[in-house]
């Protein structure tokens, strides 16, 4: 999940949107047509970059979006591992390791996690808005969104969240955080260099800006 | 020297004593809560080692704190400020509440963590290993986990810090609740506080409750939490307050009651008065003589002194009953004396036996009762003849007369009592028998409540079944950490063969440092940390720069010197580890080696014997072995005052026949009172011996006064059967008030002499009047 060093999640999602998007769409309209009936589950491979290693860190499994607040991440490469988080508290659970429970409050990196995608899969502007500060980033066919947290904890941790979608689905999270490391969320296998391949950060924002 | 002169030297002497008793006592009075003043003496080593674990190990002075009344994530913020503001307090050594992470670890230890890390004896620290750590850190990177690890990978990746850190947490954890300790059965979190003062320094452990209520006072302001502070700092500051509050309510109780049962049986106001004078001198005397010895008064004790107003009654009551219209009180109270003596003597010498008995609060007991006793006889006979005027007429009225009747056709019961005595005699031998309380934690005055939810605390916080200890002898802790690790093989072979499921002993916590030194001698030098490094990073995601830090430590790890206890000082290592090396009286240290899971005894006695400084203690066995022999010791000592107690009255009352008269009653009621017991199904304890000894020195009192009036046929009986009447009236209304207590101690003492004193008045009434006496006219 996001925390610490440069992650980089990649969303895997679907395919390009259908319609042109209107130049005058704002971002509420925008997250408007984002929101989904729960449960979402989206499958995604995530890359973190950090300054400890040559080569992004990746892993992928599957993140479901069951109800506004229930999160669960589930992991299946490189080692098997559920998180849930679920009314303010965050169970790490993996096979044959005692399960961890945590507040929420005390992960502010996982916090603006759960409010991101709560957010953007809930299609609920006004609760995003609530917690971080929304900058419409772009334009046609695509979008790009920039979500800045705005409690100080939060704020320490993460730097932005940069959200890459299509008409009405997100292809990417990309969590940025103060010391410019990102965290990049991919939900399209389209989009994603096969394992083994080379994975540069660059390349990623590319793939996932593409429409 | 005539009368009024003689009656002003004796008052003066009165003030003065009273004068200088009570300065004694405002000046040094201190009231005195150890609880361990009522547990019995250790003779061997074992004993003292298990009182020291009971009562004085670093483990005694805990207090739990355990907060209930909100929501869980509620309590667990709540816990959190709890322990951040109380550890900055003085007073406060540690507060521990399962949050503790690895950033709570002391820099020293940190520092010294490839010195205290056992991971890489067998297999020494090379590429090889730290390949294997950072494959395992590659993948903690894609977990949410990760977030503890991040500030740590550059200087420890292979997390010797976590490793250290789970160690010193209790081998069975309590679940947590946002990594916060929470008791398993209901919504409470829990709190570990470990004082400065110790648990039975009642002043400092006022303090410190006073300022853990306040502080949780505004921690959890507006919400509906309560806090509950176990332990047994805690329980001596309550049991305090709880002592002083019903000794209050008691003493007032009782005092009415004595103002009312007077008025009634004398129906004279300055009477009242005068029953109370030898009641307040004993008292006083009491006290004095106890704090002059002692230096303090138990709480207990006092609350026991509480029962002198039952027996030092009897004394002025005696007096005023048999007050005659033509006799002055003086001469009165000269033909009492005798008697009045031989039943102080009597009575004292049963409670010699608790002073030989070595026990601090019994042995307190004793000096409180043999004083206030002669200070209450010694008011009867010298002051209160001063102050009495005429006799009291109601001892002369119709209305006493019929009384008298009535208690007379008492003797009608006499053939009753052999059957009565039979069946108690047959309940003791055949029925359930009488049985014992073995059990230490029992001696203590604390209700019993308190003492099993500190146990199920205890228990909950993962302390090790402390039933089975191996016990290692050593002249220092060096020699003692060495000697434990010298025991690893074998303690790993009971583990296998399932003899334990675990242990813990010092040395798996801080190594020896012949250890220490050993170990670092392993760690590679600069150079080869360096390939090391490098091999190890060429087959993973990681850039051998951000290791920098950990060579840097690994460096400063081969340098520096070894870790010893004194180091840890203020942290849960030293805690620990205090508690696993402790010291003898002798000044050798006893390391402890905890066992945890079913114990094979067996097995365990047998690895103790082929290894020299190796001893196995079952605490179990021995606490009741201690209790067992103090208890015959008690008993032992209570026989021979009993040969002495009718050696006594037989001296006094010269007559073998007499004493055999006098000792009847008391014999046949301390059967029936221990029969009765019995049945109840009441384990005996201390204290009920000590009432079993009340109640017969009562009795005696009783028996002699009304047979000494039989015995002389030119007597009224009648002032005798009064005087009986109101003695037995005024002591079991004292005893009932002290039946009604919440403290075991005091309740135990109350039905104990209750039955005892209904037994010794009835059986003096039914069997001491001479049988062919002539019933008599009133004057």
């Amino acid at each position: 999940m996001i925390s610490g060093k440069h992650r980089v999640l990649i969303l895997l999602a679907a395919l390009a949107s259908l319609d042109p998007v209107r130049a005058e769409d704002t971002a509420s309209a925008l997250i408007a047509r984002l929101g989904k009936a729960p449960p979402v589950t989206e499958a995604f491979v995530e890359f973190r970059f950090s300054r400890f290693t040559r080569v992004p860190v990746r892993s992928a499994g599957t993140l479901a979006y069951l109800a506004p607040g229930h999160l669960r991440r589930i992991v299946a490469e490189p080692r098997a591992e559920t998180t849930t988080i679920q009314d303010g508290q965050i169970r790490i659970e993996r096979a044959g390791q005692k399960v961890r429970t945590v507040a929420l409050s005390r992960v502010p990196e996982l916090d603006a996690l759960l409010g991101s995608v709560s957010g953007l899969l809930g299609g609920d502007a006004a609760a995003l808005s609530a917690g971080f500060t929304i900058e419409l980033e772009g334009g046609n066919g695509s979008f790009a969104l920039a979500l800045v947290p705005k409690p100080k904890a939060m704020a320490r941790k993460l730097a932005r969240i940069r959200v890459f979608g299509s008409r009405d689905r997100v292809s990417c999270l990309v969590f940025v955080e103060p010391d410019a490391e990102q965290n990049i969320v991919v939900l399209d296998p389209g989009r994603v260099p096969a394992p083994g391949q080379p994975v540069e950060a660059e390349g990623l924002l590319a793939a996932c800006a593409r429409g | 020297m005539n009368q009024a002169r003689a009656r002003a030297l004796r008052t003066s002497v009165a003030v003065l004593l009273v004068l200088a008793f009570a300065l004694l006592v405002v000046r040094d009075f201190s009231l005195g809560t150890d609880l361990r003043s009522f547990l019995p003496p250790p003779e061997t080593a074992d004993e003292r080692l298990l009182l020291d674990q009971v009562a004085e190990g670093p483990g005694a002075r805990l207090l739990f704190l355990a907060i209930e009344g909100s929501g869980p994530m509620v309590l667990a913020a709540q816990s959190q400020a709890l322990k951040s503001t109380l550890a900055g307090q003085p007073g406060i050594r540690l507060v521990a509440n399962g949050s503790e992470s690895i950033d709570d670890l002391p820099e020293r230890l940190v520092a010294s963590r490839f010195l205290l890390t056992d991971r890489f004896d067998v297999h020494p620290l090379d590429a090889s290993v730290l390949a294997a750590a950072l494959h395992e850190r590659e993948a903690d990177l894609a977990s949410p986990a990760a977030f503890v690890l991040e500030d740590w990978l550059g200087r420890d990746p292979t997390l010797e810090v976590l490793y250290l850190a789970e160690r010193q947490k209790p081998a069975r954890e309590p679940r947590r609740v946002d990594e916060v300790w929470f008791e398993a059965d209901r919504e409470a979190a829990l709190l570990v506080v470990e004082p400065e003062a110790a648990a039975f320094d009642a002043a400092a452990n006022r303090a410190l409750l006073a300022t853990i209520e306040s502080v949780f006072a505004a921690v959890a302001a507006g919400t509906t939490s309560v806090l509950q502070v176990n332990g047994p700092g805690a329980y001596g500051v309550r049991m305090e307050a709880r002592i002083r509050n019903e000794a209050n309510l008691l003493g007032f109780a009782a005092t009415a009651g004595m103002v009312l049962l007077v008025g009634i049986a004398y129906r004279r106001a300055g009477f009242v008065l005068l029953s109370a004078l030898p009641l307040a001198a004993a008292a006083l005397a009491g006290i004095a003589a106890v704090t002059l010895a002692f230096g303090t008064v138990h709480g207990v004790t006092l609350a026991f002194g509480f029962t002198l107003i039952g027996v030092a009654q009897d004394y002025p009551i005696h007096l005023l009953s048999h007050l005659g219209m033509a006799t002055p009180a003086a001469t009165t109270v000269r033909r009492l004396w005798p008697t009045l003596l031989t039943g102080v003597a009597s009575t004292s010498i049963a409670y010699l036996a608790f002073y030989a008995s070595g026990v601090a609060g019994l042995q307190q007991l004793a000096v409180f009762t043999i004083a206030g006793l002669a200070a209450a006889a010694a008011a009867t006979r010298w002051i209160l003849p001063d102050w009495t005027r005429a006799a009291s007429p109601v001892v002369r009225s119709p209305s006493a007369a019929r009384l008298a009747d009535r208690l007379a056709a008492f003797t009608r019961l006499r053939p009753i009592v052999p059957v009565v005595v039979a069946a108690a005699v047959g309940v003791l031998v055949f029925g359930p028998g009488l049985a014992f309380e073995n059990n230490l934690a029992r001696l203590s005055p604390l209700p019993k409540e308190w003492l099993d939810r500190e146990v199920q605390l205890r228990r909950t916080l993962g302390s090790a079944d402390m039933r089975h200890l191996l016990v290692v002898d050593a002249a220092d802790r060096e020699t003692a950490l060495r000697l434990l690790e010298s025991l690893e093989p074998d303690l790993g072979d009971l583990v296998a063969q399932g003899a334990i499921d675990g242990y813990e002993h010092a040395a798996t916590l801080l190594p020896s440092v012949q250890r220490q030194a050993w170990r670092q001698s392993r760690l590679p030098h600069a150079a080869a940390a360096q390939a090391m490094l490098d091999a190890a990073v060429a087959d993973s995601v990681f850039v051998a720069d951000a290791f920098a830090p950990f060579l840097a430590e690994l460096e400063e790890a081969r340098r520096q010197p070894p870790l010893v206890p004194g180091d840890l000082a203020g942290t849960p290592f030293a805690l620990k580890i205090d508690a696993l090396l402790p010291s003898t009286a002798d000044g050798r240290i006893a390391a402890l080696v905890t066992l945890r899971g079913t114990v094979d005894a067996v097995r365990l006695g047998a690895f103790a014997e082929r290894r020299d400084a190796v001893r196995l203690i079952d605490l179990k066995a021995a606490s009741e072995g201690l209790v067992a022999r103090y208890r015959d010791h008690v008993l032992d000592s209570l026989v021979i005052a009993a040969i002495l107690l009718v050696g006594v009255i037989g001296l006094a009352l010269r007559s073998f026949r007499r004493t055999l008269r006098v000792v009847t009653p008391m014999v046949l009621t301390t059967i029936l009172v221990l029969a009765i017991l019995a049945l109840l199904g009441t384990p005996l304890s201390l204290f009920h011996l000590v009432a079993l000894v009340l109640a017969a020195g009562l009795g005696i009192d009783y028996a002699l006064f009304f047979e000494a009036a039989e015995h002389d046929p030119e007597d009224d009986p009648l002032p005798s059967r009064h005087a009986l009447l109101v003695c037995a009236a005024s002591t079991m209304m004292v005893f009932a008030l002290l039946a009604t207590s919440s403290l075991p101690v005091l309740h135990a003492l109350g039905v104990t002499v209750g039955l005892g004193v209904a037994g010794n008045f009835l059986l003096a009434l039914i069997l001491l009047p001479a049988r062919d006496r002539p019933a008599r006219q009133q004057d």
